[in-house]
């Protein structure tokens, strides 16, 4: 595929629109335009040619994850998100998919303890890891207070942005247990709200700090 | 959004990653945290054939010092570092720069050897790396070297790494007492980008200016040390009017890039103002 064949204008028309034209005409184009060729030789060795000749069969890969500390295995595709092996494959859809480019935080989940966007990493990055999603905060049924902060201060209105939020302030409350409110807002700035709740989300994870102080 | 099929390799060995490189070639792209290569591959702007994710080979990790040097990993995510005492302790602007990196998610999973492989124009430590002088560590088929900062940006995403090639390490010396980095940067509002990013080590003797080092990102289409800048205020008294003349100088020699979110009168503008402030800080 050449640039001038890929359609643009859907894609970019969003910030990164220059840096990633560019990347299209500088770096990535010659392994785009190879890939296609090896795929075209694939379809053909399909349909009974020349089966020997293609050597790159891409296998699936056997990944064992703990989830809200209960152990899975599954064989994934190389190329599936974290996010669509959470969802989709594990069940738990939680963890919500928003602007799928980095920005909203609405699919942060904890990978190691750390807070990450599960749409930007592989599910194969995730093998052997231990992660926690929005549905391992409650414990015997009681909310995380987290999760009873965002209730009591109306942290939420759709509710959207919520387990993103909530897995962020997670982080944000393990790395620091009194934050000021600069710092809550600087901690939660990977994670948007586009009901403009951010003053509450605030007072919300305020409350929880709190609460986890004793 | 999804990525195009790849074949997955995760070696556990630099040995090994270095082989499969050798291996596969151009069908090639190293993965580290990933957060520039996987929203790449999702907008199929990239659909390499070969994945080989260094995520993990251990000897790439970590934050030492040795012989007067800061030595970090590949691997660090910018966290380890915005977080690491050692480096708010020997090399604070390191961790100063660090922080301004995208958002919380962003910076537990992105790498410093990542983002200077990638080489995107509007990415914060170039600007950091040319200003303290850095040397990086690269590894290849025929063994080890070294190149300077200065060398290794060479344009648009590109650098002078080779395609069998991976950056194992970047060595920062440890600047002595009267020397004093500052990273100032303007967010893109919604990226988090640099529009631009100008990072300054200053040495002072007394009120004069020993030596300076200015680094600017997110102006140009590589990441570049102001010379000009550099000349002009060297052995000068750090007056406010010297350090604004100095600063006027900043994009002397440089074509600026436009774009959707900045011009190239207003990027040439803000290189200027911000190496002022920045020298500023630093001087303070």
């Amino acid at each position: 595929m050449l640039p001038s064949e890929i359609n643009l204008s859907p894609i970019f028309s969003g910030d990164n629109s220059f840096r990633f034209f560019v990347a299209v005409k500088k770096r990535f184009c010659y392994n785009a335009i190879q890939f296609k060729e090896r795929s075209q030789i694939f379809v053909r060795s399909l349909e009974g040619q020349d089966v020997q000749k293609e050597a790159t069969p891409l296998a699936k890969k056997v990944i064992h994850t703990t989830i809200n500390g209960e152990a899975h295995t599954h064989e994934v595709e190389p190329r599936m998100l974290l996010i669509h092996y959470i969802r989709d494959v594990v069940g738990l859809t939680g963890s919500h998919i928003g602007c799928e480019t980095s920005l909203c935080g609405a699919c942060t989940v904890s990978v190691n303890g750390q807070a990450v966007k599960s749409c930007t990493m592989l599910a194969v990055q995730a093998d052997g890891a231990e992660i926690t999603t929005i549905e391992g905060l409650a414990q015997n049924g009681d909310l995380h207070p987290i999760q009873e902060g965002f209730w009591e201060r109306h942290g939420l209105q759709c509710g959207f942005c919520t387990p993103g939020m909530i897995m962020a302030a997670h982080q944000l409350l393990a790395r620091n247990s009194n934050p000021t409110e600069e710092e809550i807002r600087h901690g939660l700035e990977g994670n948007l709200c586009r009901c403009t709740g951010y003053q509450h989300i605030v007072e919300a994870v305020q409350y929880a700090a709190g609460k986890m102080q004793g | 959004m999804i990525p195009g099929s790849f074949e997955y390799f995760a070696p556990t060995a630099l040995d090994e990653a270095l082989s499969l490189l050798q291996e596969h070639g151009d069908d090639a792209k190293v993965l580290a945290g990933g957060h520039s290569l996987i929203p790449t591959m999702k907008l199929r702007l990239a659909e390499p054939a070969v994945i080989i994710d260094i995520g993990g080979i251990g000897s790439l990790k970590g934050i030492s010092e040795s012989d007067g040097n800061l030595v970090i990993g590949a691997l660090t995510t910018h966290h380890e570092l915005e977080s690491s005492d050692l480096v708010q302790q020997k090399v604070p602007l390191l961790a100063e720069t660090a922080a301004e990196i995208g958002d919380v998610q962003v910076r537990n999973k992105g790498t410093i050897g990542g983002s200077l492989a990638h080489a995107d124009p509007a990415a914060d430590w170039p600007a950091t790396i040319l200003a303290l002088d850095a040397d990086l560590q690269i590894t290849g088929p025929n063994g080890e070297r070294t190149v300077k900062a200065t060398d290794f940006f060479q344009g648009l995403y590109e650098t002078d790494l080779g395609d069998d090639e991976i950056l194992t390490a970047i060595h920062v010396s440890i600047p002595d007492a009267n020397t004093k980095g500052t990273y100032l940067k303007l967010h893109q509002v919604a990226s988090g980008f640099a529009l631009t990013g100008v990072a300054v080590v200053l040495t002072k003797s007394g009120d004069t200016c020993q030596s300076v080092a200015v680094g600017i990102t997110g102006v140009s289409e590589a990441p570049y040390r102001a010379s000009g800048v550099e000349s002009g205020l060297t052995g000068s008294a750090l007056s406010a009017e010297n350090i604004a003349a100095a600063a006027e100088r900043a994009v002397d020699g440089i074509t600026a890039l436009e774009d959707i979110h900045a011009s190239e009168a207003y990027r040439q503008n803000l290189a200027k103002v911000y190496t002022r402030r920045a020298i500023e800080a630093a001087a303070s």
